[in-house]
């Protein structure tokens, strides 16, 4: 096991992969944004200010939750839930949009734009921009629009105005490109609020940073409960915001560190959500990652049973620890992840997401081998979003 | 030889044409890159297509989209160089996004474009800072890696854009995507007059141009113009009637951008 660099480097690389791989038009606004940053989180007001508002708006800290009988959890392992469902708006999302659009406000921008899958983000995008009473615009993929309806309403309650985007497959990858391209036209006055983990520098340490808020709360609520460090990690990986801002916390401490993708149906083009597990190197939205691609280097289109899993590229910094190995990554499919939903539901009285449940499925498939361990998981989103999903596949919640 | 340096040491305000190989079809883009040229274009774009076209607007999108369906590939883009370099003296630019070159691998697309006896490469998503490792195999087969600029560039990371390009310099005229609107008094100029008095890269001007007005008022500030979506948008309206029409609306656009840009530039070869 290697050291992985702990921070990208001065043109955002972590190792080989990172970089700015976009149209010169957004070079200077990364470079602003980058700027901003970085003189943000060196700056005490501004960190006080935000974990004021983690804390009296959002809920954190957010409890780290024993679980009882999941799958031999309480008997066999140990099983301890972090529990981002429990912020508002439902998922780990809303930390970071609450950073960013703090970021926004402190750069004088006018408008909020973002893009969204399951909706989780567009919903803690408009939260925070009708916070801070700045207009929001959110981009979504026709099909996501239509398997994700609760969250479409509730961003239109919120004020923000969702824009439909009906190519590609409408799903995630389409609706970043109508966003970068809404943000390519307004670049000036406009922030691009990006949701994961994923994109040109600053972005991708940017997403982590706001979002490593979970490992360091978990890690120490793990400690104070057990007297020692989580033997394993879990978390599910979309872009891989919710597992780079829980697994930061752990990457020097002897913690076994586990990525579940999205296995979709199968692992043929096109049927999976897996760039980790069966893509390969590729420049895509901005950073050098792992894509999934065809022959020509052209991107296929994901599948995942979860609009948040459901993209075709992941963050940088998981390229680089898959590259390093110090994160290991697997894949769970739509099946599994349907059935450790209601399970895993009925179990621990919580229901998850549908992108949580693909880790929540690992943990079950893997009970043999996690005796006598010590588990940590990121329960990073509540599943009513999914109830239209759930019904349609008669899952028993 | 150097053709796109022969033709801008010969004082002519080049027009050039964007044209997305295999759009609307494979064969069809031959018949229409050698019927542009006929028609007054100095140098010929041909665009490789990308699934995720982020710079560009719905109607090259679009282009893009089909030429796919049509299964054309960055190996098949290459290869219609290649063909059209059978046929014609005039430059020829390879366009596109950053990946398919990237899988492809530099040195062997390198290899490819040379081979197929094209001139330079114009990739929207390499910006300076990434464009190095692709220059430098490009360099080694004689063929430019073409630089692009925004309206909100820095004076100073211009200056090293110019000093790292080659061929020629391509500036943006917006903030925004192809076939967006062209504004003639935008901040674009300033950062064109900068660059040529500089001297040391040609400067053409591209997105938005539609017409031969448009094409006169950018040219003042520039060495040549590009353009794009209006001969995509062209060949879209003539394809609702027939190819001849497709072929006919293109050559048309091609004419009267040659014949305004001729006529306010009169070039006595
Ligand atoms: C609840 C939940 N978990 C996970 C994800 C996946 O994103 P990431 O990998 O960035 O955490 C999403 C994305 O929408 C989500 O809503």
């Amino acid at each position: 096991m290697t050291s992985p660099a702990r921070v990208p480097d001065e043109r955002g690389f972590f190792g080989s992969f990172g970089g700015r791989y976009v149209p010169e038009v957004l070079i200077p606004a990364l470079d602003d944004l980058e700027k901003a940053f970085n003189d943000a989180v060196a700056d005490k007001s501004f960190n006080d200010t935000l974990n004021v508002i983690l804390a009296d708006y959002s809920g954190r800290p957010t409890p780290l939750t024993t679980a009882k009988r999941y799958a031999g959890a309480g008997t066999s392992f140990v099983l301890e839930l972090k529990r981002e469902d429990l912020n508002h708006t439902g998922a780990h999302k809303i930390n970071n949009t609450l950073g960013q659009v703090m970021l926004a406000v402190r750069m004088g921008k006018e408008r909020i734009i973002a893009e969204t899958g399951a909706g989780q983000h567009g919903v803690a995008t408009a939260t925070a921009a009708a916070l801070f009473g700045l207009p929001c615009a959110v981009y979504m993929g026709v099909e996501d629009i239509a398997r994700q309806a609760p969250n479409v309403e509730r961003m239109k309650l919120l004020g923000a105005e969702v824009l439909p985007v009906e190519d590609g497959a409408g799903t995630l990858k389409d609706a970043v490109n109508e966003a970068m391209r809404d943000w390519v036209r307004n670049v000036a006055g406009t922030f691009y609020v990006l949701g994961s983990a994923v994109g040109p520098h600053p972005y991708p340490v940017m997403v982590r940073h706001f979002q490593s808020v979970i490992g360091i709360e978990a890690k120490e609520q793990f400690l104070k409960k057990h007297g020692q460090l989580p033997d394993i990690v879990v978390a599910c990986v979309g872009g891989g915001s919710n597992a780079a801002g829980t697994f930061y916390a752990f990457l020097d401490d002897p913690v076994r560190l586990v990525g579940i993708e999205a296995g979709g149906t199968g692992d043929d083009p096109g049927l999976h959500g897996s760039s980790l597990g069966l893509g390969s190197p590729g420049i895509f939205h901005g950073s050098l990652s792992y894509i999934l691609q065809d022959d020509d280097g052209q991107i296929v289109t994901a599948h995942s049973i979860s609009a948040g899993l459901d993209y075709p590229g992941v963050g940088p910094e998981h390229s680089s620890w898959l590259t390093s190995e110090r994160v290991e990554y697997f894949r769970v499919r739509d099946e599994s992840a349907l059935a450790a939903t209601s399970v895993f539901t009925r179990d621990e009285g919580i229901l998850p997401a549908l992108e949580t449940a693909h880790a929540i499925a690992w943990i079950g498939e893997s009970a043999a081998v996690l005796a006598g361990r010590k588990i940590l998981l990121c329960l990073s989103g509540r599943g009513d979003k999914d109830m239209e999903t759930l019904i349609s596949r008669e899952v028993q919640v | 030889m150097n053709r796109l340096k022969d033709l801008f040491s010969s004082g002519r305000k080049a027009l050039a044409v964007f044209l997305t190989a295999g759009f609307p079809e494979p064969g069809l883009d031959e018949e229409l890159a050698l019927a542009v040229l006929d028609a007054g274009a100095d140098i010929l774009e041909i665009g490789f297509p990308f699934s995720d076209p982020l710079a560009d607007g719905p109607m090259i999108q679009r282009a893009s989209e089909l030429s796919l369906e049509n299964g054309t590939t960055l190996a098949k883009s290459i290869s219609l160089a290649g063909r059209l370099r059978q046929k014609t003296e005039a430059p020829l630019v390879l366009m596109g996004y950053a990946n398919p070159v990237y899988h492809m691998g530099y040195p062997e697309f390198a290899d490819r474009v040379a081979g197929a006896g094209a001139d330079g490469v114009i990739v929207a998503d390499l910006p300076l800072d990434e464009s190095g490792p692709l220059r430098d195999e490009l360099k080694g087969k004689g063929v430019s890696l073409i630089p692009m600029a925004a309206p909100n560039t820095s004076v100073g990371r211009l200056d090293e854009i110019i000093k790292t390009g080659s061929g020629f310099l391509y500036i943006v005229s917006m903030t925004g995507l192809t076939g967006d609107a062209f504004e003639a008094e935008a901040p674009w100029r300033k950062l064109a007059r900068i660059a040529r008095d500089e001297g040391s890269l040609p400067v053409c001007v591209g997105f938005g141009i539609s017409n031969g007005d448009d094409a006169v008022r950018a040219v003042r500030e520039a060495d040549g113009v590009i353009v794009g979506t209006a001969v995509i948008s062209a060949i879209f309206r003539g394809l609702e009637d027939s190819r001849e029409a497709a072929v006919e609306n293109a050559v048309d656009l091609v004419r009267e951008l040659a014949s305004a840009l001729e006529m306010e530039y009169p070039f006595k070869e």
